[in-house]
């Protein structure tokens, strides 16, 4: 599939696509006079644009070309998982967006400060954000390394090497030149580039069985790959079947669930929308667009059994990446090819930006939201903190090429999920949550997780493990399983073990959620005076009562 | 904006908060998203659930290869359709106009 003209094709497409973004990646830099243009590009994005970038900032090498091999080898349990990423997006549109916009941070931090010890409140932000952004940023160079193989034919690792550190560079170039109006750019262009590819896809594949759907799923079921248990396609088994018990996809299907909406990065893009109304509008239609986007995906994947046979598309799961490569030259031909390659580039592009620039906020602003306020220094610091984080990141990165470690996808989506949701939802939720509540549920929802995934398949004993060669493994589960449950029960016991609570700051924060009083919109505002009347970089101050 | 957190901004958003009015807001948006939260969870535990413990349950046939399971995939995606438009109504027409007031008078009252 990877012929000489796609391989061309991709590299000129690409080429195309770098000079036009970075030309409006420049373009992006004149705004940028206080920090939360850099952060937030001045929370200036509307809410179609934001929608796009939020459905960008979902769209992984994993989300696109794996699931499409994942759902044409696993079948309905795949499609099931699918589901779940969809399902997640009503967490980020009911809990997150138009709260958290509202009460008007730049970071998570932010929100935690209203209520709890700004130095507890800080560090869990700083603590979340960077270990997040480390081990998604590390799967993602690694899909990089894929892409480069997989897409432009890179075979010597040195080639792959380069290829990875120089996706870092312009990631950390588009941050740095372009802020956060920079990278929402790229996002968009990712997103309305994955959009074209995937419509024309589904539409080819459509127009082959003439768009009746049941003959489709009739072909991909009669097609399929045989399951050696005997499972068939379109009914549960494959993956619920693995490892002796259903609690192994069962626990994949929950922790997708609770973690997705919870990724810091993410939360960053309801930070940009200009009012809490715009963030809950974005969110609203980005969660439709990827349930949309996952039907494609089915429909890709089903069809591309039934056309090509499931003995054809790569049937087991280290070659399931390319079933959708495959598919675009059964259907395109060498350009669809191309065009897909140059597809894979930007979605890997697009992901370092979008995580950089979460990673380089949370770092400058917690730190110099504990300072006297000067937002020259900040926006010198954090462009300061771009190049050192960007170009640390790409080194790691490359070097761990030679290590297995997609497993940390999943445990990423963990991490979030115990991390970030139970501390989120106390926040928003309980009069009485309280700094050790904040602490116990962060830190203690961390070394859960930490000590779940230590002993789940994801690090020893299994194909995907990051140590394949030993097994200790105990439990066969995704650690949020176990992981969200404790970090809720932590906060819980955090907090009622202490008798510090802050009324004020929870009445302030419900009124401002609910409200968006205070929250900066709609006021007029100079550019120089902007980052001085930020929320949160005025020290809150903490009621004790005891 | 300039003068929040000092104790008496603070004391400004306990009073908003003990309000009639904010009472109403807050318990409009919280049954809405507690209601939204058990269906879809709900939904969610229980399309999982069958799938792992009730496997026949999903493989019975509707139409040709069309099964159960399928359909109950279907049925999570247009649950998510559903909740999202019903959300954006509701916060538009309903919590909107009630977040407007409050913040009015309390934004007007600063000045």
């Amino acid at each position: 599939m990877t012929n000489g003209t796609a391989v061309g094709v991709g590299v000129v497409i690409s080429a195309v696509l770098a000079v036009a973004l970075l030309a409006m990646v420049v373009a992006a830099r004149r705004t940028q006079t206080t920090p939360t243009d850099f952060y937030l590009a001045g929370r200036r994005i509307g809410a179609g644009q934001n929608a796009l970038a939020l459905f960008a900032g979902f769209i992984l090498f994993t989300t696109l070309f794996t699931m499409t091999g994942h759902i044409a080898l696993s079948g309905f349990d795949a499609f099931l998982f699918s589901a779940a990423f969809a399902m997640s997006w009503l967490i980020a549109l009911l809990i997150f967006a138009a709260p958290l916009r509202n009460i008007g941070g730049q970071t998570i931090g932010d929100v935690f400060a209203i209520r709890a010890n700004e130095r507890t409140a800080r560090a869990a932000s700083i603590t979340v954000t960077l270990l997040l952004f480390v081990t998604y940023t590390m799967v993602m160079m690694e899909a990089g390394g894929i892409v480069a193989r997989l897409m432009f034919g890179v075979d010597s690792s040195t080639g792959r090497a380069v290829m990875v550190a120089g996706m870092g560079v312009v990631a950390t170039v588009v941050v740095l030149v372009g802020g956060m109006l920079g990278t929402t750019r790229v996002m968009v262009a990712k997103a309305l580039l994955v959009i074209a590819v995937v419509a024309v896809l589904t539409v080819g594949v459509l127009a082959k069985y003439r768009f009746n759907l049941m003959q489709l799923l009739d072909d991909a079921q009669a097609k399929a790959a045989p399951h050696p248990a005997g499972f068939d396609l379109l009914g549960p088994g494959r993956e619920f079947s693995l490892g002796g018990s259903p609690l192994g996809h069962l626990s994949k299907l929950f922790v997708a669930f609770v973690g997705h909406a919870a990724l810091p990065y993410m939360f960053m893009r309801h930070f940009t929308a200009t009012s809490g109304r715009e963030a809950r509008r974005s969110a609203g239609w980005a969660g439709l667009l990827v349930g949309g986007f996952y039907l494609c995906v089915a429909v890709l994947a089903f069809g591309a059994v039934g056309l090509i046979g499931g003995q054809n598309i790569g049937f087991i799961p280290p070659t399931r990446d390319t079933t959708l490569p495959i598919l675009a030259d059964f259907i395109g031909g060498s350009w669809l090819v191309g065009l897909l390659a140059a597809t894979a580039l930007l979605i890997v592009v697009g992901m370092l930006a979008a995580l950089l620039i979460s990673a380089v906020t949370s770092l400058t602003r917690d730190v110099h939201a504990m300072r006297p306020s000067d937002p020259a220094g900040e926006l010198r610091a954090a462009r300061r903190n771009t190049l050192i984080v960007g170009l640390a990141a790409t080194v790691v990165g490359t070097l761990l090429l030679q290590v297995n470690i997609h497993a940390l996808l999943p445990v990423t989506i963990s991490f979030a999920g115990a991390a970030v949701l139970p501390a989120m939802v106390y926040s928003l939720f309980w009069k009485r949550f309280n700094t050790a509540g904040l602490r116990w549920s962060v830190f203690g929802g961390i070394g859960a997780t930490a000590l779940v995934f230590l002993f789940s398949p994801l690090m020893s004993g299994s194909p995907v493990a990051i140590l394949s060669g030993v097994d200790f493994h105990l439990v066969n589960i995704d650690p949020a399983l176990l992981g969200v449950p404790a970090a809720f029960l932590l906060g819980f016991l955090g907090t009622i073990g202490s008798r510090e609570h802050n009324d004020a700051g929870f009445a302030e924060l419900q009124v401002r959620a609910l409200t968006g009083a205070d929250s900066g919109a709609g006021e007029p505002r100079s550019a120089s005076t902007e980052g001085a009347h930020e929320p949160g970089s005025v020290k809150p101050e903490i009621q004790l009562s005891t | 904006m300039a003068i929040r957190n000092t104790p008496s901004n603070s004391d400004r958003y306990s009073a908003v908060h003990d309000s009639a009015q904010f009472t109403v807001l807050r318990r409009k948006a919280q049954t809405f998203t507690l209601g939204a939260c058990v269906a879809f969870v709900g939904w969610w535990f229980l399309a999982i659930l069958l799938g792992a413990y009730a496997p026949s349950f999903y493989r019975q046939t509707i139409v040709g290869s069309f099964n159960v399971g399928l359909l109950f995939v279907l049925v999570t995606f247009a649950l998510v359709l559903a909740i999202t438009v019903a959300h954006l109504k509701y916060a538009r027409t309903t919590l909107d106009p009630l977040a407007d007031q409050i913040r009015a008078e309390f934004e007007g009252d600063l000045r």
